[in-house]
């Protein structure tokens, strides 16, 4: 009995989480006039794919189109990510492997500065990225995430683990720190930089807030804040099936990064959580 | 390893194929610059232009504009960036933000509200008449009819010219009105709000289960766009013709006072007494009117264009701006606003020239008129240019639209005037006391009264 | 040991420089422009603490408080219930289908807020959205028209359903984590001894996963309070400013009426309300669970 309320239980949660991203889809293969009727009707009555087309590359935006912004996002996440990797590792391997006065102070303090939100600092950067002259920019979305206190403390946990003997051996051996860095220590963080990466990925592709205060011209626009020109409230056109496609397309990277790195994005929210020693 | 491999695989093909997908304005056609030996090699010159987002704006620039400008000048590309209008992200906000860090575009178009600001800031580059073909600043104010190029001179320099000049009148629709049986308006003389109200009660339709499928009236930009321009012009209309001209009287706060009280409660009645007025309801201007969705709108010449880019068949009728009492010409007060092309004073002096040249292309020099003509034909955007009014382009469209006349008739009949405040704290404690009336069921005593003190906080 | 303080100060050199410029200045600049009367676009004059008393008079300052105390509140005790509840239920080794249970909870946490927005302004729309679609199919007549973003008393929980949705998977994994992290044999010894599975749970299993609990209600809330995507997307602040968090309050009041002085006050505000309250649930967090 309570077999079947825990399955009934979890069913309509699921259901919950997925019938929006289920009635997106389906709209996004509608006619316009379709797509908001009621009794709501699940299966397109007319099929219409060539939204998705239309959607990704009609340049509605003064010349440029979804494709466009999709493009930025990836670039924008992609370097982001490689940046945290790089940064993060080089970073955790300092807090994890030596000792000096005040390491897990800093640590700490780095940490908690994930305990502050974003948009209360969102001022005061502004005005430094518009000092740097990266107003913009493409840069001014990346260089703040590219090391954060979340991303190293997940480099130092991982690294934490690693056996110091290999360490010391090539010291003995007469390398110098930095080769040890790259060529031993780097080259075992395999599964570290798997997560840093989808962790970095994921959070630099849903980033609106900040793209919105410092980006202006609508060549430089990520999906997100592209996507925000659409929808109600935001422009005079009410092609719902346009939104939904546009939507459906912005879902699928993220979705198709997270099930194949499934494994190391749980295990970094394990590890950020504490859980993972 | 193996896994971030492939990541890094995924990767690399998404971004190829993303790569293959042009991300240059489409509407940028390759010119190939071809300098003779009697022509020195023009620099390759880039202009930045920003516009709020109107898809009639956003096509005339980039379908004829940007390429004709192009094509005459070789080496010269023009980018446009289009920044929606309302809501938190406003067009207005954007701009400001950029130039005040120096930055922004070459040039844009912006609503006379910010040109006090914008002027004071020294944002804005004084035009050099000469670029329009006129002598002197003088003969170039003096080409428009007179007073409407106030907003735009300062110290006798011209530092905007026109993009549109509107005012506002009242549309309905013509399928709508016959279907209930209700009479075409008068074409010359107004009508009042309690007849509006009468009307749109009559316009009302829901479906079996009380869902509203036809409403009467449609306020401008309400529900969805919550457009502080559109909550302050629609306020501002009716204030003044219950008498009293701004929510300021001799600089001190006055919205504690009875023409405040009883716009906010015209407001009311719409909404909640004679529902007239819907605030759920569907609210895309440019979709609800043609479609049959709603029969009232007040709006400017524009609104044409714009309803018949997806509606060609739409049968409207146009009638005078409704006003408290017809017999009272007193009452005859209407609002207007304009948007000017302006050039950034922070760049330097080639692309302040070339800015303004780009600006003299599209609006004409001294004596054209084809196009202020292909402006109004088009999207409806006028340019009160004496030139243009006087020319045989502007005969001919009145002819074919005679509802253009009502424009004509308005400035004639009516109290016409900017309105004061909008976009500023004063114009959001408006928003916020229209908000409380048609959202919050709030009585207009108590929210004038809330509007009151705050804008006494704000003198402090 | 000078060789290892050199090193290690070398390999952590660029996360002092980033937090320098990134943290610190800013937040040495908010305090400085809090201080003054600074209006973007002009200089700005010293003025002491003249900000933080008209902030804390200000009723929409008042407003966006309330708005933001609301929501966040809301939206953090549901998601902390029903996520805690929904790893009980996973917490099973022979759930079947579990797999695709957790991939269809935590779907929504790594899509983005703007995507997922544009659904749900569709989703909320009175008379033609899905939600009237569902209440019409249940035959709930009443509720088709509701106009749930444009009605003052139903923003907030339109905002705080859409919350809900989105992030409760997230904490729905992370106690999954915790759960399954717990030793067994309290558990079991406590059956053996005749307590019920509620009282197992009550006595031994939540207290053993304090840690956990009180990192996701300090993570959900500072994440939350800081949420401006959900409220732009569907109502920008409205109706009446009922959903006018603090984010959306900073952001106008600096990008749109340029109150330099005056947002960086509110951002100062905003900074010590919530490093104030994740800082009192942290003190109970063990500080060895760090280690």
């Amino acid at each position: 009995m309570l077999r079947i309320i825990k399955y009934f239980a979890l069913i309509a949660y699921s259901i919950f989480n997925i019938v929006p991203f289920l009635w997106m889809v389906s709209a996004s293969f509608k006619r316009p006039e379709d797509v908001l009727t009621i009794p709501i009707q699940w299966i397109p009555p007319v099929w219409q794919p060539g939204n998705y087309a239309q959607a990704l590359f009609e340049p509605r935006f003064s010349g440029y189109s979804i494709s466009s912004f999709m493009l930025n996002s990836i670039l924008v996440a992609f370097v982001t990510s490689l940046l945290a990797i790089g940064l993060s590792t080089f970073v955790g391997y300092g807090f994890a492997k030596f000792r000096f006065r005040g390491r897990d102070g800093m640590l700490w303090g780095m940490l908690s500065t994930t305990l502050l939100p974003f948009s209360s600092v969102i001022i005061p950067l502004y005005l430094i990225m518009r000092a740097l002259g990266l107003l913009d920019n493409l840069w001014a979305l990346i260089i703040p995430f590219a090391l954060t206190g979340q991303s190293i403390f997940l480099a130092r946990q991982f690294i934490l683990s690693l056996p110091s003997e290999l360490i010391d051996a090539a010291r003995i051996d007469g390398a110098n720190e930095l080769q040890i860095f790259i060529q031993i220590v780097f080259p075992l963080l395999g599964p570290a930089i798997a997560t840093l990466g989808i962790l970095t990925f994921l959070f630099s592709w849903s980033q609106f807030l900040w793209p919105l205060v410092v980006l202006s011209s609508q060549e430089h626009f990520t999906l997100p804040l592209g996507l925000s020109l659409m929808g109600l409230g935001s422009t005079f056109l009410v092609d719902y099936h346009l939104w939904m496609a546009a939507a459906t397309i912005a879902v699928l990277p993220p979705l198709v990064f997270f099930l194949i790195l499934e494994r190391p994005y749980l295990r970094g929210l394990e590890t950020l959580s504490g859980l993972k020693e | 390893m193996r896994k971030v491999i492939y990541c890094i695989l995924l990767l690399v093909v998404v971004t190829v194929i993303a790569s293959c997908v042009p991300i240059t304005p489409v509407a940028a056609p390759q010119v190939p610059a071809a300098p003779t030996a009697a022509q020195a090699t023009p620099a390759a010159q880039t202009l930045e232009v920003w516009t709020h987002e109107f898809p009639p704006l956003q096509d005339a620039m980039t379908k004829k504009w940007i390429p004709e400008f192009e094509a005459k000048h070789p080496g010269v590309k023009v980018k446009m960036t289009t920044i929606p209008f309302a809501g938190v992200v406003s067009f207005d906000a954007k701009l400001l933000a950029a130039l005040s860090s120096g930055e922004g575009p070459d040039l844009w178009d912006m609503g006379d509200w910010n040109y006090k600001t914008f002027l004071d800031n020294k944002f804005l580059t004084p035009f050099d008449p000469t670029i329009f073909g006129y002598a002197s600043d003088q003969e170039m104010i003096d080409a428009y009819v007179p007073g409407t190029m106030d907003i735009f001179v300062r110290d006798g320099k011209v530092y905007g010219l026109f993009s549109e000049s509107n005012t506002l009148a009242l549309f309905y629709n013509l399928d709508l009105f016959e279907q209930a049986g209700v009479a075409p308006l008068p074409a010359d003389k107004p009508v009042s709000w309690k007849q509006i109200e009468e009307i749109g009660t009559k316009l009302r339709k829901t479906d079996a289960s009380g869902a509203p499928t036809q409403i009467g009236w449609q306020f401008g930009f309400f529900a969805s766009f919550r457009s502080p321009q559109w909550y302050a012009q629609n306020f501002y209309e009716l204030m003044r013709q219950y008498g009293q001209n701004d929510i300021y009287v001799d600089g001190k706060p006055a919205a504690n006072t009875e023409p405040v009280k009883k716009a906010l409660q015209t407001i009311y009645d719409f909404t909640h007494t004679s529902k007239i007025y819907d605030p759920t309801f569907l609210n895309n201007w440019f979709a609800d009117f043609p479609k049959g969705r709603v029969a009232m709108v007040l709006a400017g010449t524009w609104f044409v264009p714009a309803i018949k880019q997806n509606n060609p068949n739409v049968r409207f009728g146009v009638a005078p701006h409704p006003v408290v009492n017809p017999d009272d010409k007193s009452t005859y007060k209407n609002i207007q606003w304009s948007w000017g092309w302006s050039v950034n004073a922070n760049k330097s002096p080639e692309q302040q020239k070339l800015a303004q040249e780009f600006i003299a292309f599209m609006l004409g020099k001294k004596g054209e008129t084809e196009q202020a003509a292909w402006w109004f034909s088009n999207l409806g955007y006028l340019h009160p240019s004496k030139a243009f009014l006087a020319s045989q382009a502007y005969k001919d469209k009145l002819a074919s639209d005679p509802w253009l006349k009502q424009w004509i008739d308005a400035y004639n009949n009516y109290d016409i005037q900017y309105v004061q405040h909008a976009y500023d704290e004063p114009g959001a404690a408006l928003v916020r006391a229209i908000d409380r009336v048609v959202y919050d069921n709030m009585s207009p005593e108590d929210s004038a009264k809330l509007f009151q003190s705050e804008l006494e906080r704000l003198q402090q | 040991m000078r060789r290892e303080v050199k090193y290690g100060l070398f390999f952590i050199s660029p996360s002092i420089l980033f937090f320098l410029v990134l943290w610190i200045v800013p937040v040495i600049l908010a305090v400085y422009y809090s201080l003054t009367n600074w209006k973007v676009g002009r200089p700005e004059k010293f003025i002491g603490l003249e900000n933080y008393t008209n902030l804390l008079a200000d009723p929409q300052f008042r407003q966006a408080l309330q708005a933001s105390a609301l929501i966040t509140i809301v939206a953090v005790a549901c998601t902390l219930m029903l996520s805690l509840g929904l790893a009980v239920l996973l917490n099973d080794d022979k759930l079947r289908g579990s797999r695709l249970f957790k991939t269809l909870i935590i779907l929504p946490v790594i899509t983005d807020w703007v995507a997922t927005g544009l659904v749900w302004q569709l989703i909320f729309l009175p008379y033609h959205g899905v939600l009237a679609g569902i209440f019409s199919f249940l035959g709930l007549r009443d509720l088709v028209g509701l106009g749930w973003t444009a009605t003052k008393s139903l923003a907030p929980f339109a905002i705080v359903l859409f919350i809900i949705w989105k992030t409760t998977g997230l904490y729905a994994i992370i106690f999954l984590a915790g759960l399954k992290s717990v030793p067994q044999q309290y558990a079991e010894a406590a059956i053996v001894d005749g307590a019920n599975a509620w009282q197992v749970f009550r006595n031994i299993t939540l207290p053993l996963i304090r840690p956990i609990t009180v990192f996701v209600l300090v993570t959900s809330f500072v994440s939350t309070i800081g949420l401006f995507e959900p409220v732009f997307m569907l109502t920008g602040g409205g109706p009446a400013d009922a959903t006018r968090v603090l984010p959306i309050f900073l952001y106008e009041n600096f990008f749109q009426f340029r109150n330099g002085g005056y947002a960086s006050a509110a951002g100062v505000l905003f900074l010590l309300l919530t490093l104030g309250f994740a800082l009192a649930a942290a003190r109970r967090l063990q500080y060895s669970y760090y280690e």
